[in-house]
């Protein structure tokens, strides 16, 4: 027992003593260190090359993450946080805000060129919060820049299309055309009755809801409008897309499909295979969609080398896509869901002035392109998202997918925020509702409304709770209120 | 009188044969998501969700491309992976743990399950106790107590927090429980005091437990992502759980080489496993020369 | 004159015991002592990262908000619907341990090679067949169980261990994956064993949608509406407890008994031989209770796996639904604490747990102690 011990601690003496020889040099003095936490796909690597060429001064580096916000929080706390937070997203910026970790660059922005103007208007609220300045008002400032931007939109398989002889859909698609299509296209197996081929999957019920006309929150953000006529006129016709007309997948039906299951990203899988006729998109889709097609084509080589002189229609097919804007009401708006990936900048962090220069790098043109070939969803600067900087020449075929992508830009729009109350509050709320709706193939009009109340009931009450325990927000409150915004439903004196 | 039925030779080698029989079933089944793990290593990009187990398009290049012999063919650049400088990280940092907490776990269980002592049950209870609280919430007050003992970003910071367990602890002293008090007793007449009852006769009896702790202990400290996460800055740090990180990229894992990386870094773990555990048979307890 | 002699005996073993305990003491009050009484501080306070809010003693308001939260109920009782199945998994753990404590090697290296041979040429005579009939995954199946087989022939029980304990850390979201396809309502293997056993039977019953349905075993109790109640039936929850209790049964807690038995001095088994025991009563009478303080162990962790777990289960296999029945008290503590940063208020939920766990863990002790001071 005791040589094992000893010998055990020997061997780790040893070891640590390699390990301690193994710790690399401390890096070049003269330059700031600058640490983004954020994750650490590959792609990243020339994006960090190019920025530490352009700023000799700094050496930025990647401190991995894995795209939970726990991280940054815990090491913030402590104030150990990294110079630059990846992974800003259209709600934990609010987090990050509360937490007093993000710096506010809005000044900076206009000086350094990555000012809001460089952003596209339905990009600009991803980026801003409203905050009561020091004269009492309420404006919006801005807190972090866009690593990238996606909007949603329609991609259709034309291989499906062509083989049932139906004309593409048309740009303005309307409800009723796109439920039409997707009926056509559906394609059921004989001896169960379920789908193989999906006619429409992915609908997102962020564009319903705004397509109604209703929101989550009032325009103040005192009131939770979850319990609106419109609310739940948007919500009945999403369950109905699921059960009554049957232009979306249904969990049950999505198990009949036999390849179900897997790591994730079904529907992407299942659009290149083919078993989705169209699909509520974005551009960075088109990784995956590129991996797919590079296959197919090997496949499509290897089967016509062994079938010499056969029928070239025969052979496997390789994905084909078009696009289209999502479908609208016949005489409303049109509306689609947009986020971003974004940045901000550690107000702790000592090298504040220097991780500033990264912000202005993701609004530059080195930086653009590159995200740009990489079609990596569409970078955040406006002035580089033109058509002709989308097209990847080694990849042809994806021109309408690209026109698509710039058109959905205007009719980009993403959920409103309140400062009385963090949007993730609002969020799990609705998200309980909207798995209850999925799961439940008989869901009345009454249920759902009964859900609906008692959500923005909760939220309607943690507002109350917010201002009435919190003197800094009861200060916002009274500004709100000074700005003729609507109370709020709760009476303060009731709540505890 | 003729042997009953349950005792005649082909009755046993019946049972034998049945033994043999369902485990060796049993545990190939059990054994079939390890088998598809393999499988996807070695499947192309748009295998990976099917429903099956055969590679159809066998690409064996996936190995090469995380050992960045080759490139990867879509980003036509070289995987950032440093697997050899990972496990080396993660095999010290988890051998130090381990050998740290056996130890310390060993006295601990020692003082609690073989000395009298007053208030022994009301800190073992306590012991237990701080078991129960989910770990998520202690999370920002043992990170702040890092930062203030400056072991943030090292090595030790690694090793030292985990060297302290409660469970090797309590397992420890549920071992030593069952270690009959005859022992103590005549090593006790004999006039050995605790320091030689502890390393003559208790350890030696102990060793399974402390086997198997050490294999728990050494399996959890590896495969420990959210501790090292929040704990390490620099990139030379970074152990195996915070390597593979490098795969879940926003859009998606790219799979089969998650897998192939996956495979090579559980190398270590399988042997260490199939190592320790050829000690813990029946009968191992006898060796250690007590009287008995 | 005793109580002097027992005194100053005390405070002499008092000291030793320190001597032993002190560096593990030392590490456990700094690193985890210290946090958790923190924590149960904080739980009284309002504590959130926000900046605005000042840190203030709020009392028992953490706890009235809990009682009354809805979705806390609603987790709690997914929590506790899951722990029902710790029972089954601690009993399958001890008998394949059972099984495997011994070295199971056959007495003649000559046999045990020949047998090995002729199973991997039978192997490869099936798998090979079955490869060029076009049937790959099935000649992948049976071609584990004889290399299985083979090697559990020539290398014993340290193969069949490495084989159940392997898996079991190794392949965590494999399994996982694995089991969303036995559990696929149209082509699952659970389905086709159940449609074929009810169709020998001649019941004329829907089968089980398993994962996609809110049904569950207790679903006659009147559970309020926010439980998703679907009604009775086989649905997520008994899928994710048999998955539960299929990924168990060869991890940690078998391990642990094999070391556990492994310990029992032979003599008490040769004394039940000379008394005419079999080895179910061998199994029965000295087995158990020797490997009860193993057993107290495998309770309490599993109780306390049991309270703070379910988390990788629910994000990867099922998101937590359907309709939110298989998420669990962890997730809603890191949403609440990380994601709404209500702080305060996850530690709050986490003392809850504790005090649910901890009141276990001293019904157990209680009934342990007994059974161990009868069994000595």
């Amino acid at each position: 027992m005791k040589q094992f011990f000893i010998g055990a601690l020997v061997l780790l003496g040893i070891l640590s003593l390699v390990a301690q020889m193994l710790v690399p040099a401390p890096p070049e003095p003269g330059k700031t260190q600058l640490v983004w936490t954020t994750d650490p796909n590959p792609q990243r690597d020339p994006q960090l090359e190019w920025f530490n060429k352009r700023y000799a001064d700094c050496n930025l580096r990647i401190d991995p993450d894995n795209s939970d916000s726990m991280k940054v929080i815990v090491q913030s706390c402590a104030g150990m946080g990294p110079d630059i937070i990846g992974h800003v997203g259209w709600w934990s910026i609010q987090n990050y805000h509360e937490a007093g970790i993000l710096m506010d660059v809005t000044d900076h922005a206009e000086a350094m060129g990555f000012g809001l103007d460089t952003l596209a208007e339905s990009v600009r609220p991803l980026t801003t919060l409203k905050v009561l300045n020091d004269a009492g008002q309420i404006e919006d400032r801005m807190f972090a820049y866009p690593c990238n931007v996606f909007h949603t939109y329609l991609i259709y398989n034309k291989n499906l299309f062509d083989a049932r002889g139906i004309d593409y859909p048309p740009e303005d698609l309307t409800w009723q055309q796109y439920m039409d299509l997707a009926k056509q296209l559906t394609v059921k197996d004989e001896v169960r009755g379920l789908p193989i081929i999906f006619g429409a999957a992915g609908v997102k019920v962020d564009a319903l809801i705004f397509q109604h006309g209703a929101e989550f929150l009032n325009e103040e953000g005192t009131r939770c409008t979850m319990d609106s006529e419109a609310f739940l006129d948007a919500l009945v016709f999403y369950h109905k897309l699921f059960y009554g007309l049957e232009a979306e997948p249904t969990p049950l039906q999505k198990a009949g499909v036999s390849s179900q299951g897997g790591w994730g990203g079904g529907y992407n899988n299942w659009f290149g295979e083919g078993k989705i006729g169209m699909y509520w998109g974005a551009r960075w889709m088109l990784i995956s969609f590129r991996r797919f097609i590079t296959e197919q084509r090997k496949e499509r080589d290897i089967w016509l080398q062994e079938n010499p002189g056969a029928d070239p229609n025969d052979a496997p097919e390789v994905l084909r896509m078009g696009a289209c804007q999502i479908p609208r009401f016949a005489d409303g708006p049109r509306y689609t869901p947009t986020g971003a990936r974004c940045a901000g900048i550690n107000v702790a962090s000592p090298n504040r002035e220097q991780a500033l220069n990264f912000l202005q790098y993701l609004a530059s043109e080195k930086y653009s392109e590159m995200i740009n070939v990489g079609a990596d969803s569409k970078p955040g600067n406006i002035a580089y998202n033109k058509l002709e900087q989308f097209i990847n020449p080694e990849w042809p075929g994806e021109e309408e997918v690209h026109e698509a992508s710039l058109r959905a830009i205007p009719f980009g729009r993403a959920r409103r925020r309140s400062m009385l109350i963090n949007i993730s509050a609002v969020n799990t709320e609705f998200s309980q509702i909207k798995s209850r709706l999925e799961a439940t193939p008989d869901m009345t009009r009454e249920m759902i409304v009964a859900e609906l109340k008692r959500g923005a009931d909760r939220v309607n009450l943690a507002i109350a709770r917010n201002i009435k325990r919190n003197p800094k927000i009861r200060t916002m409150y009274e500004a709100l209120l000074k700005t003729g915004a609507e109370p709020i439903v709760y009476d303060l004196e009731e709540v505890r | 009188m003729s042997t009953p039925w349950s005792q005649t030779p082909a009755w046993r080698s019946a049972m034998v044969f049945l033994k043999f029989f369902g485990v060796s079933v049993l545990c190939g089944i059990m054994f079939l998501p390890f088998i598809w793990m393999i499988c996807t290593a070695f499947k192309s990009s748009g295998e990976v969700e099917g429903a099956h187990f055969w590679p159809e398009l066998f690409s064996p290049d996936n190995i090469r491309i995380v050992l960045r012999q080759i490139p990867d063919p879509f980003t036509k650049v070289f995987v950032n992976l440093h697997l050899a400088k990972w496990i080396f990280n993660s095999i010290l940092v988890a051998a130090w743990v381990t050998t740290l907490q056996v130890f310390t776990s060993c006295m601990a269980a020692y003082a609690f399950s073989r000395i009298q002592w007053r208030g022994r049950d009301k800190i073992f209870l306590l012991y237990l106790a701080t078991m129960m609280i989910p770990g998520m919430v202690l999370t920002i007050p043992q990170y702040q107590i890092m930062v203030s003992l400056n072991l943030v970003n090292t090595y030790s910071g690694l090793i030292i927090p985990a060297a302290f367990s409660a469970f090797g602890t309590f397992m420890l002293r549920q071992f030593m429980l069952g270690i009959p008090q005859s022992y103590d007793e005549a090593a006790e007449i004999d006039g050995a005091g605790h320091c030689q009852i502890f390393l003559d006769v208790i350890l030696p009896l102990a060793k399974p437990g402390m086997i198997t702790l050490a294999i728990f202990t050494f399996l959890g400290n590896y495969r420990n992502l959210i501790w090292p996460l929040i704990m390490i800055k620099d990139a030379h740090l970074r152990t195996v759980p915070i390597g593979l990180l490098s795969f879940q990229g926003q859009y998606g894992a790219q799979v089969e080489l998650l897998m192939s990386a996956t495979l090579i870094c559980l190398i270590p773990l399988i042997l260490m496993f199939i190592i320790m555990q050829k000690q813990l048979v029946r009968g191992i307890s006898l060796s250690g020369g007590v009287k008995g | 004159m005793p109580r002097l002699y027992s005194g100053v005996r005390e405070r002499k073993h008092f000291w030793a015991a320190m001597g032993f305990l002190a560096l593990n003491l030392t590490g456990f009050l700094i690193f985890t002592f210290g946090p958790v009484l923190l924590s149960l501080y904080m739980s009284f306070t309002n504590w959130t990262l926000r900046r605005s809010v000042d840190l203030q003693w709020v009392g028992l308001r953490n706890y009235q908000e809990l009682l009354s939260d809805s979705n806390f109920w609603f987790y709690l009782y997914n929590t506790l619907y899951f722990m029902l199945g710790i029972p089954f998994a601690v009993v399958g753990s001890l008998v394949l341990a059972n099984l495997l404590v011994d070295n199971m090697l056959l007495k003649r290296k000559k046999l045990r090679l020949r047998i090995a041979n002729v199973l991997i040429i039978v192997g490869l005579l099936t798998c090979g067949f079955l490869l060029v009939g076009g049937q790959k995954d099935l000649a992948l199946i049976l071609g584990v169980i004889y290399i299985g087989a083979a090697a559990g022939i020539i290398w014993g029980s340290v193969s069949y261990r490495t084989m159940l304990y392997v898996p079991s850390f190794a392949s965590g979201v494999a399994t996982i994956i694995l089991w969303q396809q036995i559990f696929n309502p149209y082509y699952g293997m659970a389905n086709n064993i159940l449609g074929e056993l009810l169709a020998w039977v001649n019941l004329d019953v829907d089968l089980p949608t398993w994962l996609n349905s809110t049904k569950s075993l207790l679903g006659f109790l009147p559970l309020p509406a926010t439980f998703s109640n679907g009604g009775v039936g086989l649905g997520a929850r008994e899928a994710i407890m048999i998955m539960g209790f299929w990924m168990g049964i060869g991890g940690n807690n078998m391990i642990l008994y094999i070391a556990s038995i492994a310990s029992i001095p032979e003599d008490l088994y040769e004394a039940a031989d000379i008394d005419g025991a079999g080895s179910v009563g061998k199994f029965w009478h000295i087995t158990v209770p020797s490997v009860a303080p193993t057993t107290f162990f495998i309770a309490i962790m599993a109780t306390i796996g049991g309270l703070q777990g379910g988390f990788q289960f629910a994000k990867i296999m099922t998101e937590g639904g359907p309709a939110g029945t298989t998420t669990t008290l962890a997730y809603y503590i890191y949403t609440k604490g990380f994601v709404e940063q209500e702080l305060g208020y996850a530690a709050a939920i986490s003392w809850i747990l504790f005090i649910i766990v901890f009141a276990l863990t001293l019904v157990n002790w209680k009934y342990g102690n007994r059974k161990m001071e009868a069994a000595s």
